[in-house]
């Protein structure tokens, strides 16, 4: 029998814990949050592996190898490995883990799968181009008000609506998330 | 105490990879538990069903805005002290378009894909592994982008410099602009579901009490400060003060591990510089 599944918090309490975390995160490190950083540092790894001279004179890379530690020595990817540890005690705590393919009633799971990774490319090529994601462009960012990511967010935010009709076949018609949701 | 502790306290670069650890467990921990960990209930917002997404980011985003303006007026915390991010307008304004394109079609960023990873979303697995081969070609096709990617640049802007207008009208603006945005998007999505067969969905939640109070007087505490400091015509910026970086490296570790050299003598002794962390 599967457990019942706790529910999650009231969005605005969710939202200002994490503006407290980013502030907290500021005010220790004076650094925000981020995620697409780790990514690229942990491809690099790969790519190293691959083509080891072609890796280490890379500019996107350059400085990864340059450095004492090597790539995974970065602050993002120490943060991220935090992260997937605060998840899974977060998941383990709410009794949330269920191994699904989250999707809309209209799609398979394999176009679904195939929509997902396809999605994941063209974000982890954007993330690259604009120096960091929803996490360190949008929200550390947007906290600082820094201009630059102003216009991300707003760019990314009005692309999403604009390819939400296109895309509709993929989520419209799924019943939203009943989950009940604490005060 | 003046802030941020890893200059003020001359903390090590250990201790900054240390405290990294605790900081993403509470970002991972939150995000799950804001229910970040689901396609389906973040692309919610653009089908106007549910902005959870919206009231989350846009509380997150006016809660730290608060604190890390008030903490700069109070002369605690200098934005110019603070990893604030460089504006490069082009790159920014296609990997906005881009990662827009790709939130809706693979139903996560790239933050909330590990969030949902761990709860066993196979999906966002499917997603994680798009990113490290969005990530490689990014690598891949960068020499031919390299020039590109500085295009637009226009150092820390904030977003008062950009307007010109004084920093407290900035602060108040993107407060009103959430505020507003509050108390609509619960009537559009009583309308968009009173239009849907299928209906139902979460019932609006309005903020507690406790939390009205503590998000008011932070307010009120930093605005406070800001016409303080405006009143004896302070200026608020987060460009660097100080001599030229020794190293201009994207790399933190890189950049605070480095060690003066002597060709480029700095005035005073050089401070750890807090490159952008964030990203890319």
């Amino acid at each position: 029998m599967i457990p019942e599944e706790k529910p999650i918090w009231n969005p605005y309490v969710a939202g200002f814990a994490l503006g407290a975390l980013l502030l907290v995160s500021f005010f220790l490190t004076g650094k925000g949050v981020g995620a697409s950083g780790a990514v690229n540092r942990v491809t690099a790894i790969a790519l190293h592996a691959a083509a080891p001279t072609w890796a280490e004179e890379n500019g996107s890379m350059r400085n990864y190898f340059a450095s004492p530690g090597g790539p995974l020595s970065g602050w993002l990817v120490f943060e991220m490995a935090g992260v997937i540890l605060g998840a899974a005690v977060a998941v383990y705590t709410r009794r949330s883990f269920r191994v699904e393919t989250v999707r809309g009633p209209g799609v398979d799971p394999r176009s679904r799968l195939v929509l997902a990774a396809l999605g994941g490319i063209v974000a982890g090529f954007a993330a690259q181009v604009g120096r960091g994601c929803t996490s360190g462009q949008v929200l550390t960012g947007g906290a600082q008000l820094a201009a630059g990511s102003w216009v991300y967010m707003w760019a990314m935010f009005g692309t999403a609506y604009l390819l939400a009709y296109p895309m509709r076949g993929q989520w419209l018609g799924s019943a939203p998330a009943h989950e009940e949701v604490s005060r | 105490m003046k802030g941020p502790l890893l200059t003020t306290l001359e903390l090590s670069n250990a201790t900054d990879l240390l405290l990294a650890i605790p900081i993403g467990f509470a970002f991972g921990f939150i995000l799950e538990r804001a229910g970040f960990g689901r396609a389906d209930r973040l692309v919610d917002i653009f089908y106007g069903r549910d902005f959870r997404v919206m009231r989350v980011m846009f509380t997150a985003v006016v809660t730290a805005m608060l604190g890390l303006y008030g903490l700069d007026a109070a002369g605690v915390m200098p934005l110019g002290d603070i990893a604030v991010l460089s504006t490069y307008l082009w790159p920014q304004l296609v990997a906005g378009v881009l990662l827009g394109a790709g939130f809706i079609i693979g139903g996560y960023c790239p933050g909330t894909s590990f969030v949902a990873v761990a709860s066993g979303k196979l999906d966002a697995l499917l997603f994680i592994g798009g990113l490290f081969a969005g990530s490689a070609s990014f690598s891949i096709v960068y020499p031919d982008l390299e020039n590109w990617l500085e295009s637009g640049f226009l150092d820390r802007m904030l977003l008062h410099e950009a307007f010109g207008v004084p920093v407290g009208a900035a602060v108040l603006g993107v407060t009103a602009f959430a505020l507003g945005c509050f108390a609509i998007v619960g009537r559009v999505e009583r309308w968009v579901r009173s239009r849907s067969a299928l209906g139902g969905g979460p019932e609006e939640l309005p903020p507690p009490v406790s939390l009205r109070l503590a998000t008011a007087s932070l307010a009120l505490l930093a605005f406070a400060h800001l016409a303080a400091t405006h009143a004896t015509g302070h200026v608020t910026t987060a460009k660097l003060s100080e001599a030229p970086a020794v190293t201009a490296s994207a790399s933190t570790t890189a950049s605070k591990s480095s060690t003066a050299p002597s060709t480029a003598p700095t005035p005073k002794p050089a401070r750890k510089r807090l490159t952008g962390g964030c990203g890319g």
